[in-house]
Parts: structure tokens; C-alpha cells; sequence
């Protein structure tokens, strides 16, 4: 009796802590998060906090003269070497507190939304390209300037990009 | 003493036990539709997407499920994942999501000819409705698609459309807007003009057609009509047209009217 308590016990004391490490886990992974990789990030660039990050769209993150504004500045100076023919290149990024950008990450689709791999190489110059862009003008949070996740998309049609938005 | 530590244990093992069977209700014996209002209240969190992987698991046949799965994916740029759970709401419930999936091919990937399929098939599965995908008039839609497809008259034949089926006093004012662009695109000036001051009838606050009219006088030479419709766009700019996930095709900014300002 007293070894089947025993074992009662522990059993759902481990299964109990491994559900409650499981559920911190899920509650602060969130969709889209994008994490630092000393291989690809530069190390001049740093969120202002280490709070978690919200989307653009959360907290009021904002381009000076909006998407127009960027593909004025960067349709002339964008080049394609490397990049697919064809698709739609996504580009995910941190804009932090001060209107700076990092932690770039490319995701490409075809016209049947299927995965295209992009080579590191072709989207390092259009990294360069947006940490350019001098615009942003960083959400906020209760009238405090916060940290966000923004995200560019450009349109590759025949080599050419047709679309910045 | 030993007791006393004997129901100290009981009392431990049923606290984990219990907490045990609440994880679970919540996570699996829940009713779904609970269930999807919770992960759907959570949109984007880990936990989220864990309380729709058990649902879509548990009920394959639930469309919505599927459907909210993919929001958080598309708004944050991952259309792959987005798209794969959105299409398996397409193809169980077309009726209620084609809509939204064009209209998500529309405004998020701009990818104008797979949005009008979208939209056309769900047309075409209800021949007597007007339909409103994510609660936009559909001709509205249509006609941004062949606006972005550069297909004028097409565009110009949709907005009109979109008038007719909501009527001039409950039509969405931009489709005002968009015809005179249309119009204007066509060098259709006097037609252009008409159509901006319809849409000025609606709301005397619509930047983006004063701007249209001051683009289109300046387009005839009447550089003081010109002038004074930019004036006016600038004072309404506060009203315009905006949305927080993705930039309009009509969109229209303070460095439009600075821009447009030089050349008067």
C-alpha cells in the first residue's frame, strides 16, 4: 500500500512537472519567432530588450511614406543574381526600439505556394539593402517604444522584381 | 508523524493528478468548439497551434479549425505552412473559406490571378448572391485584382459592379475612388472626374479621391483646380484609407502630396 502511494506520488509529480515544463515551452514560443544565430546575425544590431517580441501589426510598426516609400528606394538598387526566376521572397525581420533593423530571414514561395530554397548568399545584399533604409518608425507599447517583427515581400517575375510591398 | 506525512502524500498525488486531468480536459475532452475558441483567443502562441494540431488530429472534417490554424502563419509571412492548413479548410468547406483565401492571395501575395480564381469560383457556386468575402463586396475585390493585373476596363466594368450591388449611398467609397483611377489610367479625364466627385458625394472626406481629382486636373492643364483639391487632400489626409496588416494598391501617403505639390 504504502510503496503503491509512493509510486502514485512520484509518478504524477514527473508527469505533472514534465506537462508544466511542456506548457511554459508553448506559451512563450510564438509563430514567426525569429532567434539569434551568430552564423548569419550581425552583432551590431540588438533588440532593445529581451521582452518577447511583437508583430507590426500589434504594436503600430510603421515605414516614413509606407511600403511605396521602400520599393521607391530600394527597385533601383535591389539585384536578382541568385535569387529564383519566379516567386514571392519574403523578407522577416526585427525593427527595434530605435528604428533599426536585424535578425533578417528569407522565405520564398512558388506560384503554388511550395517552398523555393534561396541561397544565403543571394539574400545577404537585400539584407544589407533594408538595414539600409533609414524610415522606420518603431511601434510602441502603453506610449513606450518597443521592439517588433516587420516583414518585407518583393515579387520576382522572369528575374526581374515586379512588386515591392 | 507517519500519519501525518502519509496524507500529505495523498494529498500531493491528487493535486498532480489533477492538474494532470485538467491539462487533459483542455487539451483533448473539451467540446471543440471550446476548444477552437480558446486556441483561437491565444492566435500565434505555441500553445495555440498545440490546441489546434490535437483538434485537426481529433477532427479532421473541422474546416474552421484548419482555417484559424493558418492565420497566424500568413499574417507572419510563412505562407507555405499558412496556405497548407487554409487549403484543407478550401477543400472541406469551400463555401465559407474560398473567400478568404482570395482575398488572402489578393491582399497578401498580390498574386491577382490566383485571387480571381478564387473569387470566381466562388461565384459560381452561388449564382443568385452577392457574395462578400471577408465581408468585402466581391466585385470590389475583383475589380483590385484586375486593377493590380493593370487590366483597366476590366477593373473599371468590376468597381461599377460593386456600385450596383450595394447601391451608390452603401457602396464602399473607394469603389468610387478606383473607377476614377481607372478612368484616369485611361486618360478618360472627364469621366475620371465625375467618378471622384461621386465618391466625394458619399464622404466629403475622401482623401484619395481629392487626390485623384488633383492629379487628373493637373493631367488637363488646370493647374488651380489642381491646386486646390491637393489642399483639400491634404486636409483629409488624416482620413485616409489604411490598413494595419498591408499597404492598399491606392494607398496614398504625405510624400504622394509633397511629390505632387513640385510638379504644380
Amino acid at each position: 500500500m504504502k510503496s503503491k502511494l509512493n509510486i502514485w506520488l512520484l509518478v504524477s509529480f514527473l508527469i505533472a512537472a514534465a506537462l508544466s515544463l511542456w506548457l511554459y515551452f508553448k506559451q512563450t514560443t510564438k509563430v514567426g519567432d525569429i532567434f539569434y544565430d551568430s552564423a548569419m546575425d550581425s552583432a551590431e544590431f540588438n533588440p532593445c530588450g529581451d521582452y518577447q517580441i511583437l508583430q507590426y501589426y500589434q504594436v503600430g510598426t510603421y515605414y516614413q511614406g509606407g511600403k511605396k516609400a521602400i520599393k521607391t528606394e530600394l527597385l533601383p538598387k535591389v539585384k536578382t543574381d541568385g535569387l529564383p526566376q519566379n516567386g514571392l521572397l519574403t523578407v522577416r525581420f526585427v525593427v527595434n526600439c530605435n528604428g533599426e533593423t536585424g535578425y533578417f530571414r528569407t522565405k520564398m514561395i512558388d506560384a503554388n505556394i511550395k517552398e523555393i530554397e534561396v541561397p544565403l548568399e543571394a539574400s545577404k545584399p537585400i539584407y544589407a539593402l533594408i538595414a539600409e533604409l533609414k524610415g522606420w518608425v518603431p511601434g510602441q507599447i502603453d506610449g513606450n517604444l518597443t521592439d517588433s517583427y516587420a516583414q518585407i515581400a518583393f515579387k520576382l517575375e522572369n528575374g526581374k522584381i515586379t512588386d515591392i510591398f | 508523524m507517519k500519519l501525518f506525512l502519509k496524507i500529505i502524500k495523498i494529498l500531493l498525488a491528487t493535486v498532480f493528478t489533477a492538474y494532470i486531468g485538467l491539462i487533459a480536459h483542455q487539451l483533448v475532452f473539451q467540446s471543440k468548439e471550446k476548444r477552437f475558441h480558446i486556441a483561437g483567443n491565444m492566435q500565434g502562441h505555441g500553445w495555440s497551434q498545440t490546441m489546434f494540431g490535437i483538434l485537426n488530429w481529433q477532427h479532421p472534417d473541422y474546416a474552421a479549425a484548419f482555417f484559424e490554424r493558418s492565420v497566424p502563419f500568413n499574417k507572419r509571412g510563412d505562407y507555405v505552412t499558412g496556405f497548407y492548413y487554409l487549403n484543407t479548410a478550401v477543400d472541406l468547406k469551400p463555401l465559407h473559406h474560398l473567400g478568404y483565401r482570395g482575398y488572402m492571395k489578393l491582399r497578401f501575395l498580390r498574386d491577382y490571378k490566383a485571387a480571381l480564381a478564387d473569387f470566381d469560383r466562388l461565384d459560381a457556386m452561388t449564382p443568385n448572391v452577392v457574395d462578400a468575402p471577408w465581408g468585402e463586396d466581391i466585385d470590389f475585390l475583383r475589380g483590385e485584382c484586375y486593377y493590380g493585373l493593370k487590366n483597366y476596363p476590366k477593373a473599371l466594368e468590376h468597381f461599377e459592379q460593386s456600385v450596383a450591388n450595394q447601391g451608390a449611398d452603401w457602396a464602399d467609397v473607394q469603389a468610387f475612388v478606383y473607377q476614377g483611377l481607372c478612368h484616369y489610367e485611361m486618360q478618360h479625364f472627364d469621366e475620371a472626374i465625375t467618378a471622384f466627385e461621386n465618391g466625394l458625394k458619399q464622404y466629403d472626406t475622401t482623401c484619395e479621391a481629392y487626390f485623384g481629382l488633383a492629379k487628373t486636373y493637373l493631367g488637363v492643364g488646370d493647374t488651380i483646380s489642381a491646386r486646390n483639391n491637393l489642399n483639400k487632400a491634404q486636409e483629409t489626409l488624416p482620413y485616409k484609407h489604411t490598413d494595419i496588416y498591408k499597404e492598399y494598391l491606392n494607398e496614398i501617403y504625405q510624400e504622394d502630396l509633397d511629390r505632387l505639390k513640385k510638379r504644380l
